[in-house]
């Protein structure tokens, strides 16, 4: 597979974040600020306004005088986690309803067919509220959260392409002569499925991460003082006329890993199956 | 095909009870106790008691669902805990507004997305249709309140401080007393919302005309002479229409959601603000109520987009 | 009294002792501009809001903002004067009532029992057709504050005070909830404590001397009601849509979570209410909008008046600034808001820690006051507090000082020793749970960071307020299952001057009973404080009542019963057009009534 200057780009920025998750602690010593250290005498104004970016802070303080360029790298370990796990999830779970609706067929497809559209008619925001004041807000809540209102788009075209495949003459033929059913299933279905489902692991990866964010825009999230991108920019939101870093550089990490993810998940999709491009996410043009 | 519009329809409903019961779940099941925050937090036992028998708290939590069921059959949503009014009449009221938000973002969001589109497939390779396709999947990268705030503080605040009040939030004027007015007032919280999911149509419409403009027929087109635009318009467009209205009956669902922080950052009173009122009060009956609306909404949309899918694509009337 | 600022923004008025006025000499500079032109008569006051107001009925009605409203269209016996002076605007005067009753005067019994008011004449009800505001309808009003369908709060003030108050409620929540009934039992019964011999006057009875009986007056609780409210299901959609007023304004229009809209009254005659100048012709209030849009559109012009506190973090740099849009209130040197740890008594780890005092002393002495008053909005916004109550609560002994001084910044190190000591290890855990509010997070994590270098391991547990108030708090099992070890919350007064200790004491630390109207949430129980609060509450004069509540607050102190941390002013926003915005003793915000626009003019609307 050529690879052409975005994407090297693209792989380029995806390995530097994760980088930069793993490496947060070296960040932090070699700054000598911890990612909850609050430097109230250098780091904030005697009225608790935050400080720009100068030589002791690159990324400059927010509003407890912390340093935000050690924030956002540790930030990104939540966010990359929240990112993988949650659309890990969402596709592993997705998948498993959608080959088991469309394979099963009759009462089994009705009922989990049905349940996948309640999910997706489900009001988000109504779930994550509550779920949240019954167990609190933290990282798994907001994995939990995201990953159960992903899942359903995931098993839908899952199904649909399960359903046509399970039409395809080998798959009948190896029906007739009895084959057993799993080893059909692992032989012909998973190959076929693999890529939508890479595919859109990567593509659900900053949709988590956004939604993450507007998770702790509403109060719900990791629990402070963890940051995590999310959260910093939730609350810049209070502090983004008297501190543009507090939003800039949140934001930019945002969405330079929303970019690179995106194109690299273009590429993934161009690469398996360069002919029938977005169709897959359609499911709905039959093998015609 | 009337069977298989009534099958969907029962199925419709079927969703919409599911969904009203895992609100009622939720909410109910956990032990909260809505009556202290209607009665104050000073309010003695004996207020607590009055006000928890009057909400109906105090009954098992069968006795609820059931008589939380019966009303919903006839369409009574109960009655909100602080202030007695009905839930219909505000879901009533709010409707418009959400109803306003949703579909003057709706047809934004198609048209930017479409045009940018149909733009980046034409001319691919060009710098305009790079930074297009760039500057939409910024926006897209962006969480919606972000985006809300920063097109506020450019284009209100900044603007109004220079003495162009262009934008202002914050009202809502309804389309029956002054378009004109609706329309300004509106303005910002469309372009929000429009710019957040343009991004997708523009890359579904740019990679199925791509996809389609390789197609046999369409070179077939071109030799015989028909116009670019034509070609373009005409039959490419045609083609892309079918994973397009797949993709607005995915975002309608997540339009619900969307809508609630749009609402929230310009203050417009939608369903999405009421919602998040009620759960910071725990009006239970609101929420309920929105939660049903919306449901059945996305329902009903996806209801919707099935029949024109069906209208539109022969090839499925026969499933 | 304790709520958070969001849903219980004092509306009481508190009266900073002259003493302490006189002692504390860093007067902050109240940023409301002497007005050098006079005060021009005409246009809409626009005003944004979040939330709507919680009750609209005066019998109900307990949030900041909604106080603040009723002033508008409700009146009472006595009231709070606009004038600018903090301590002059404490001190309530004649509203309904001609003039303040005293023992000079015969108004006030030699017994301090039995008070008497006297009725102005000319106030009358926008009914039509208009008629006269008379004394049965101030009975009417005190007796509908226990109506079983919406009751008040905090009807205990009344109830412990007004001979025959108690009884008298305790039948009226047997009531039926139906106005057929409610009408029924209102109008065939009286309260012993309260009797009008004529139209227009009123005999009030007490249990034992209150010092802060008028005071209590003065909350719109108190307020009269005309006998056409009881036709309709108290602070129900019907009655807000019918209200009927005796102020200079009237409500308009009312569309819940959306809008209000307030216009002149033409039965108000303002020879009749020396409280109320009335300026503004209308006074429209869209809701919905939340604080950062309220910043933006009053900054903008857009609107008026921010019903809500401006974000801390923006109001911060503005004040740096000396933008006039936002400005401090309470004004002068009154502080309107404090802020405390409480302890959890009957939690498993309150046996093994906090039952004993030094442990409770250590933890005190961990927290930097100072940091926290910075984050807050630095000296301007707040002050550290080292009291059980804060500067402007009855009890509180003037203080010397100026500016932060050593005790101010905690010594985490001398916390950890002593916590050594006592035999607490290094790496416990306890759990601080909070409400949702901006300040409310930022200093969360400063006592985490305080508490971290004594040596405790702080885990925050942040809830939204309707959790909070609603669930966590709500069952005391919580408590007993030690879902939370201390707690963080905002406390107001319900009203200001040298008799306020009614509002606070006893609800934060009188023993908890099987009445849930405590706010004694860690179940702190301490029989002397008990028996000095008893005390306290029967003191027949200000200046008793300030020494019984003094001696009160040292036993708190010396029992350590909470973590006292800072005492703060709250920033709102105004546009640059209202003039003569100051601070009302109900609600905090611009006095509505007060405020005038600059280049309004009369009856064009605008």
């Amino acid at each position: 597979m050529r690879m052409d200057r975005t994407t090297f780009a693209a792989c380029a920025t995806i390995a530097v974040i994760v980088l930069v998750a793993a490496l947060a602690p070296v960040m932090a010593a070699v700054t000598g600020h911890g990612a909850t250290q609050q430097f109230l005498d250098i780091g904030l104004s005697a009225s608790g306004v935050p400080v720009p970016p100068n030589h002791t802070f690159l990324f400059g303080t927010d509003g407890l005088g912390r340093d935000v360029l050690v924030r956002i790298a540790y930030g990104s370990r939540v966010s990359v986690t929240v990112g993988l796990l949650a659309s890990a999830l969402a596709v592993l779970f997705g998948a498993l309803v959608g080959i088991a609706a469309a394979w099963a067929g009759g009462m089994v497809d009705a009922v989990l067919s049905r349940t996948m559209d309640a999910f997706l008619a489900f009001p988000f925001i109504v779930l994550a509220l509550a779920l949240v004041a019954v167990i609190g807000s933290s990282l798994a809540v907001s994995i939990i959260v995201i990953a159960s209102f992903s899942w359903a788009s995931v098993a839908r075209v899952v199904r649909s392409q399960v359903l046509s495949i399970r039409e395809h003459e080998y798959v009948l033929a190896a029906r007739a002569i009895g084959a057993n059913h799993v080893r059909i299933m692992v032989v012909t279905i998973l190959p076929n499925v693999a890529p939508t489902l890479i595919v859109y692991t990567t593509l659900l990866i900053p949709g988590a991460i956004v939604t993450e964010a507007t998770l702790s825009f509403l109060g719900l999230s990791v629990t402070p003082p963890a940051p995590s991108w999310g959260n910093m920019l939730a609350d810049a939101m209070r502090y983004y006329r008297v501190a543009w870093w507090l939003v800039l550089f949140p934001a930019g990490a945002v969405v330079v890993t929303t970019l690179a993810c995106n194109v690299v998940g273009d590429r993934v999709r161009d690469a398996f199956d360069p002919r029938r491009g977005s169709t897959e996410r359609t499911g709905l043009r039959t093998a015609a | 095909m009337t069977a298989f519009l009534l099958g969907r329809a029962v199925w419709s409903a079927s969703v919409v009870w599911l969904v009203a019961t895992a609100v009622f779940v939720i909410y109910f099941a956990v032990p909260r106790d809505a009556a202290r925050l209607v009665a104050g937090s000073r309010a003695s036992a004996q207020t607590l008691a009055l006000v928890r028998a009057r909400l109906g708290l105090d009954r098992p939590l069968v006795s609820q669902y059931v008589a939380f069921l019966g009303r919903l059959r006839r369409g009574d949503l109960g009655e909100s805990f602080l202030t007695q009014e009905r839930v219909t009449t505000i879901i009533a009221r709010d409707a418009a507004v959400s109803g306003s938000l949703a579909l003057g973002g709706v047809v934004l969001w198609l048209a930017l997305g479409i045009g940018a589109g149909v733009a980046a497939a034409r001319r691919p390779t060009s710098r305009a249709a790079r930074t297009l396709e760039a500057a939409a999947l910024a926006c897209y990268s962006m969480p919606p309140f972000l985006i809300g705030q920063l097109l506020l503080f450019f284009l209100f605040f900044r603007l109004s401080r220079a003495g162009l009040d262009l934008f202002p939030p914050g009202s809502y004027v309804a389309f029956t007393d002054d378009p004109w007015r609706w329309a300004h007032f509106l303005v910002l919280p469309w372009v929000s919302v429009a710019l957040v999911t343009a991004a997708t149509y523009s890359r579904l419409t740019k990679s199925v005309l791509l996809e389609t403009l390789q197609e046999n027929y369409i070179r077939a087109a071109r030799a015989k002479g028909v116009s670019e635009s034509r070609i373009v318009y005409g039959h490419a467009l045609r083609a892309s229409l079918a994973p397009v209205m797949n993709q607005l009956g995915a975002d309608v669902g997540g339009l619900v959601g969307g809508l609630v922080v749009i609402e929230v950052v310009f203050g417009l009173p939608g369903l999405g603000r009421e919602a998040v009122q009620a759960l910071s009060t725990q009006d239970l009956p609101v929420i309920m109520g929105i939660a049903i609306v919306s449901a059945l909404f996305v329902v009903t949309a996806n209801f919707a987009v099935d029949v024109a899918h069906v209208l539109i694509d022969p090839r499925l009337r026969t499933n | 009294m304790t709520e958070t600022i969001r849903r219980r923004h004092t509306k009481a008025a508190v009266a900073l002792s002259a003493l302490v006025a006189l002692s504390c000499s860093d007067g902050g500079r109240q940023a409301s501009p002497a007005p050098a032109a006079s005060p021009r008569r005409g246009g809409t006051l626009e005003i944004v809001a979040l939330s709507d107001v919680d009750h609209l009925a005066t019998s109900s009605a307990y949030i900041a903002m909604s106080l603040w409203l009723l002033r508008t269209f409700t009146r009472q016996l006595v009231s709070y004067p606009p004038v600018a002076d903090s301590a002059a605007k404490l001190l309530p005067a004649g509203d309904l009532a001609s003039e303040i009753p005293t023992r000079d005067n015969g108004g006030i019994s030699p017994d301090g029992r039995v008070y008497t008011f006297h009725l102005r004449a000319g106030v009358r009800w926008n009914t039509e057709p208009p008629r006269d505001v008379t004394a049965a309808d101030v009975a009417r009003g005190l007796k509908m504050v226990c109506n079983p369908v919406s009751p008040a709060g905090a009807a205990d003030y009344y109830t412990r005070t007004i001979l025959g108050m108690a009884t008298y409620c305790e039948r009226f929540s047997r009531v039926p909830g139906t106005p057929a009934a409610i009408e029924q039992f209102v109008a065939s019964t009286t309260i012993d404590g309260i009797r009008t011999p004529d139209d227009r006057t009123v005999v009030f009875t007490l249990t034992a001397p209150a010092a802060d009986f008028l005071n209590l007056l003065a909350m719109p609780f108190a307020s009269p009601m005309p006998i056409e409210y009881l036709r309709y299901v108290p602070d129900g959609p019907e009655f807000r849509q019918r209200t009927i007023s005796n102020g200079p304004y009237q409500l308009r229009r009312y569309i819940q979570n959306r809008e209000m809209v307030f216009e002149r009254n033409p039965t108000w005659n303002a020879t009749s209410d020396p409280i109320r100048p009335a300026y503004v012709d209308r006074v429209r209030v869209r809701l919905g909008v939340d604080e950062q849009l309220q910043q933006l559109q009053v900054q903008a012009g857009t609107a008026d008046i921010a019903a809500d506190i401006a974000p801390s973090s923006t109001a911060s740099a503005l004040l740096e600034s000396g933008d006039p849009s936002i400005w401090l209130s309470p004004g002068d040197d009154v502080y309107g808001v404090f802020d405390t740890l409480l302890f959890n008594r009957i939690s498993p780890n309150s046996q093994r820690f906090f039952d004993r005092k030094d442990v409770r002393r250590a933890i005190s002495m961990a927290v930097d006051r100072s940091a926290l008053a910075q984050v807050s909005g630095g000296p301007r916004v707040a002050r550290a507090l080292h009291q059980a109550v804060p500067s402007f609560v009855s009890g509180f002994v003037p203080e010397r000082r100026k500016g932060t001084g050593p005790a101010d910044h905690g010594d985490p190190i001398a916390a950890r020793r002593l916590l050594e000591k006592e035999g607490v290890p290094r790496g416990t855990r306890l759990r601080l749970a909070y409400p949702l509010f901006e300040i409310g997070s930022l200093m969360a994590q400063v006592l985490q960071s305080n508490f971290e270098h004594a040596g405790l391991e702080v885990e925050l547990r942040p809830l939204l307020l309707s959790e909070f108030y609603g669930r966590l708090l709500a069952d005391d099992d919580n408590a007993r299952r030690g879902e939370w070890d201390l707690l963080l919350s905002p406390w107001l007064s319900d009203w200001f001057g040298r008799a306020n200790g009614r509002s606070v004491f006893g609800p934060m630390f009188y023993r908890r009973r099987l009445n849930t109207g405590m706010q004694n949430y860690g179940h702190y129980e301490n029989p002397a404080v008990d028996a000095a609060i008893d005390r306290a509450l029967l003191a027949p004069t200000e200046d008793d009542a300030q020494r019984e509540w003094q001696k009160t607050a040292a036993l708190l102190m010396d029992d350590v019963a909470q973590v006292p941390l800072l005492e703060r002013k709250v920033p709102y926003g105004r546009s640059r057009r209202v003039r003569n915005c100051s601070w009302t003793v109900l609600g905090f915000n611009c006095d509505l009534t007060a405020v005038w626009l600059a280049g309004a003019s009369p009856a064009n609307g605008s």
